[in-house]
C-alpha cells in the first residue's frame, strides 16, 4: 500500500494524547514520591492493513504503547479510539467484561517464545486457548481450526501434541503466531517477535508475518529496535524518545530524509559496512535519560548536537512538516537543519540495481 | 604482517552424559597485530567455545581439546602452544588477562555485583603487573576514563548495579584493556545494548585497537557488525568453518550455499526485495547430520555432501571454503557462483 492509499484509508486506531505514569512507591505508607513517564502525550493513528514500525531505545516507551493497546495496562490518561462494526470504541475506557469483545479483535505477539508458551500445556491446546476462552465453535470445531492454523504458519498438523520444549525456538514463535491469530483479529501488536531467533529463522517469520498480513489483511503495530528489520516490514516508522513521539514518516523518507535529530543519531548508529576501511560517523553520547525526571524543554536536548536555547525550555509540538504533510517531527529545529540520511536517493538507486 | 595467533585444526568436544558434543570441530584461522578477525554464525555454531578454548576457560573434566593447535606468539621468545598449557597453571595466568583478554556478552552477569567497578579492574593489574595499590587504582582511574565513563574518580567506587547497561559494558572494555592486551576477544559485545550505545562501543573499540595497534577477534551473529568492524572473516556452522575470507569477499562475493544464505536472510537497507531464508533450522547438538552438516538446509546439496564431510577448497591467498561444489574432480549439475 503507498503513503498516498493510505491517506485514503479510514483510520482502525486513533490515538489521542495517550499517558501512562507509573506511580513510584516509596516508605512504610506505600507514599507516591513519583512518576515513570513511560509514555508522556502520543497521538497517531493507524489505517487498516499498513504496518507501522514502533522504534526507539530501550525506556523509549515503545512497549508500553503496545501494552496499553491490548489493554495489558491501563492508561493514566488520553483515548484509543479503535474502529468496530459499531463504530468507535474509546479502548481506554472499558472494563474487563467490555474489552473481551474488542480482544477477539486486537492480539499480541511476544517477543521470547520461550517464556511466553506455557512449558506445561500441548501445542495444540496453547492455540486453542483464546478459541475457549471466547466460546468459539465446538470442541471438533477447534481442534480442525487449531490443524488449519498450523500447516498455515508451516508447522504441520503433527505438532498438535508436542510440548514447547520439543519446538525449537523459530518453531515456538511459529506457535505464538498461531496462537495471535486464532481468533482471527485483525489488529496485531508484534513486540520484538524476531530478536531472539537466528537471523536465518528470522527471516522465516517475517516473511510468514508479511504473507499473513497479505492473506488476512492485519493490521500491525511492530515494536523493534533492530531498523532494517522494522524498514523491511513497515509502511511507517515512528521513532520515540522517552516516552514521546519524536517523528512519523514513511519508511522510505526516514531513511532518505530524516527529520529529527534523533532520529538521525539512530540511523548512524546503525553498523554499516564500510568498503575500503572503517567509516567515520558521529555518535550520540549518553544515555538514555531517566523517564522519572525527564529534561525540561524537548526531552533529546541533553544528547542533541544541535539544541539551541529554546530547546531547553519549550516542548516542542508533533507537527506536519509545511513541505511534506506525510512527515511529522517534534523538533524546533525542523526546518532549519540538514540532518544526514541514511543513504542518499542515489544510492538508494545504487542499492536496489546492484542486488537487483 | 605480524601473526600473533594460529589456530589449526581445533577440535573442542563436550563429553557429556547424553554423549559426545563436537561443539568446535575443525577450526583454522590466523590473527595478525593490529587486525579484526571476524567470526560469524548462528547459535550453536561453536563461536563462543572457540574463544573459551584460546582463553583455556573450559573445565577439562567437561571440555577436551582432541585435535588441534592454538599457537600463540608473545612479543618476544617462542611461540607458547596454548593447547598444551595447563589450564590452571602461571603459564595461563600471564596469558590471560594480561596479553588476551576477553569482552563477554552480557556485562549484566559478568561483573561481580559485590565489589565495586574499581576493585574489579583493579584485580587485574595487580594479579599482572608489578605495581603497588595506589598506581593500581590510579590506572584502573586512568582506563575508566579511556573508555569514556565520565567522573572516573568517583565512577570507580561504585558498584555494578549503579552502571547502565552501557556503562557497564564500558566498565568491561576497561578492565579486558588494564594490561594492554595484544589480542582482544570481544564475544557478542554489542548484543544486549541500545543501537546507539552499540555504536558508541563499536567506535570506541575500533578507536583503541588503533591506538594500540592490537589484534581483534570480533564474535558475533550480526552479519553488519561484521561487515562494519572485520577484516577478515570466518563463517561458522556446527562447529566448523564453512568460509574463510576477506570481508570483501564475504559480502559481494560469498561462496558457500550457507554464507549466501545467511546474507539473503539479512534484511538490508534499502533493498526491496523478499527475503529468501534458509529453510529448517539449525539441529541441536546431538541431531549432528552425517557428511556436511549443512547438508539437510542446503539448496544445493549433492549426493556426496550427504555421505562425507567436504575438505577445504583453497580459492584464493586468503580464502577457502568447506563445499563439495567447488571440487574440481566432481561434475556439478549446476553453476555454483
Amino acid at each position: 500500500m503507498t503513503p498516498a492509499e493510505k491517506a485514503g484509508a479510514d483510520a482502525i486506531l486513533e490515538i489521542q494524547d495517550l499517558r501512562l505514569h507509573f506511580p513510584i512507591k516509596a516508605g512504610l505508607l506505600k507514599k507516591t514520591v513519583g512518576y515513570v513517564k513511560a509514555v508522556d502525550g502520543v497521538s497517531f493513528d493507524v489505517y487498516a492493513g499498513e504496518t507501522v514500525g514502533l522504534v526507539g531505545e530501550s525506556g523509549s516507551g515503545k512497549t508500553t504503547i503496545g501494552r496499553c493497546i491490548v489493554r495489558l495496562y491501563k492508561p493514566t490518561t488520553g483515548s484509543m479510539h479503535f474502529r468496530t462494526e459499531a463504530g468507535p470504541v474509546d479502548i481506554a475506557q472499558l472494563d474487563k467484561r467490555e474489552l473481551l469483545p474488542i480482544r477477539r479483535d486486537i492480539q499480541m505477539l511476544f517477543q521470547d517464545p520461550n517464556s511466553s508458551l506455557n512449558a506445561r500445556i500441548r501445542v495444540g491446546d496453547i492455540i486453542a486457548e483464546p478459541l475457549e476462552i471466547h466460546a468459539i465453535g465446538t470442541a471438533d470445531e477447534r481442534r480442525s481450526r487449531v490443524e488449519d492454523l498450523l500447516e498455515q504458519v508451516g508447522l504441520g498438523a503433527e505438532m498438535f501434541n508436542r510440548f514447547p520444549h520439543q519446538l525449537s525456538g523459530g518453531q515456538r514463535q511459529r506457535v505464538g503466531v498461531a496462537r495471535a491469530l486464532s481468533i482471527e483479529p485483525r489488529f496485531v501488536i508484534c513486540d520484538e517477535p524476531v530478536s531472539a531467533l537466528d537471523v536465518s529463522v528470522q527471516a522465516q517469520v517475517l516473511n510468514l508475518l508479511a504473507d499473513l498480513q497479505e492473506e488476512l489483511g492485519l493490521t500491525y503495530v511492530f515494536i523493534a529496535h533492530d531498523l532494517s528489520v522494522v524498514e523491511y516490514i513497515s509502511d511507517r516508522v515512528m521513532v520515540m524518545y522517552l516516552g514521546k513521539l519524536m517523528e512519523t514518516a514513511p519508511t522510505r523518507k526516514i531513511f532518505e530524509k530524516p527529520a529529527h535529530p534523533y532520529t538521525e543519531a539512530l540511523l548512524n548508529s546503525i553498523p554499516k559496512r564500510a568498503p575500503g576501511g572503517h567509516r567515520k560517523r558521529f555518535v550520540l553520547t549518553g544515555d538514555i535519560p531517566s523517564p522519572v525526571n525527564p529534561p525540561a524543554g524537548c526531552v533529546f536536548h541533553t544528547r542533541c548536537q544541535y539544541a539551541v536555547e529554546i530547546c531547553r525550555t519549550e516542548t516542542p509540538p508533533l507537527k506536519p512538516l509545511p513541505e511534506d504533510p506525510e512527515t511529522s517531527v517534534a523538533c524546533h529545529l525542523a526546518e532549519e537543519v540538514t540532518l544526514q540520511p541514511y543513504y542518499t536517493a542515489e544510492e538508494r538507486r545504487n542499492l536496489e540495481s546492484s542486488r537487483a | 604482517m605480524e601473526t600473533v595467533l594460529e589456530v589449526d585444526s581445533l577440535k573442542t568436544y563436550f563429553y557429556i552424559e547424553q554423549g559426545v558434543v563436537r561443539a568446535v570441530d575443525g577450526v583454522s584461522f590466523a590473527l595478525q597485530a593490529g587486525k579484526t578477525l571476524g567470526i560469524v554464525g548462528e547459535s550453536g555454531c561453536g563461536k563462543s567455545v572457540t574463544s573459551r578454548t584460546i582463553m583455556r576457560l573450559l573445565s577439562p573434566n567437561l571440555a577436551r581439546i582432541v585435535a588441534g593447535s592454538i599457537k600463540y606468539y608473545p612479543a618476544e621468545g617462542p611461540p607458547i602452544e596454548l593447547t598444551q598449557v595447563d589450564p590452571y597453571g602461571d603459564q595461563i595466568r600471564d596469558i590471560r588477562g594480561n596479553e588476551i583478554a576477553m569482552i563477554f556478552q552480557e556485562p549484566m552477569t559478568s561483573l561481580n555485583p559485590v565489589y565495586t567497578i574499581g576493585q574489579q579492574i583493579m584485580e587485574a593489574i595487580l594479579l599482572h603487573q608489578d605495581v603497588s595499590k595506589e598506581e593500581a587504582r590510579e590506572r584502573a582511574i586512568d582506563v575508566l576514563r579511556l573508555v569514556g565513563i565520565p567522573l572516573p574518580e568517583r565512577r570507580v567506587d561504585q558498584y555494578p548495579h549503579e552502571f547502565s547497561g552501557g556503562m557497564r559494558q564500558r566498565a568491561m572494555i576497561a578492565m579486558a584493556l588494564s594490561c594492554n592486551p595484544r589480542i582482544l576477544i570481544a564475544d557478542e559485545p554489542t548484543t544486549a545494548l541500545d543501537v546507539t550505545i552499540e555504536a558508541q562501543i563499536l567506535e570506541l573499540i575500533q578507536q583503541i585497537q588503533q591506538d594500540n595497534h592490537m589484534a581483534l577477534i570480533m564474535i558475533t551473529h550480526d552479519l553488519n557488525v561484521i561487515g562494519e568492524v572485520a577484516d577478515h572473516v570466518i563463517v561458522m556452522y556446527l562447529g566448523q568453518v564453512v568460509e574463510s575470507a576477506p570481508v570483501d569477499d564475504i559480502f559481494d562475493n560469498p561462496k558457500h550455499p550457507y554464507t549466501q544464505g545467511l546474507l539473503n536472510s539479512l534484511p538490508m537497507i534499502g533493498r526491496d526485495k523478499r527475503l529468501e531464508p534458509i529453510t529448517g533450522s539449525v539441529p541441536g547438538p546431538h541431531e549432528r547430520p552425517r557428511g556436511c552438516p549443512f547438508a539437510p538446509r542446503c539448496p544445493q546439496v549433492m549426493d556426496v555432501c550427504r555421505a562425507e564431510s567436504p575438505p577445504r577448497f583453497v580459492l584464493g591467498p586468503a580464502s577457502d571454503v568447506a563445499c563439495w561444489l567447488y571440487d574440481e574432480t566432481i561434475e556439478v549439475g549446476h553453476d555454483p557462483g
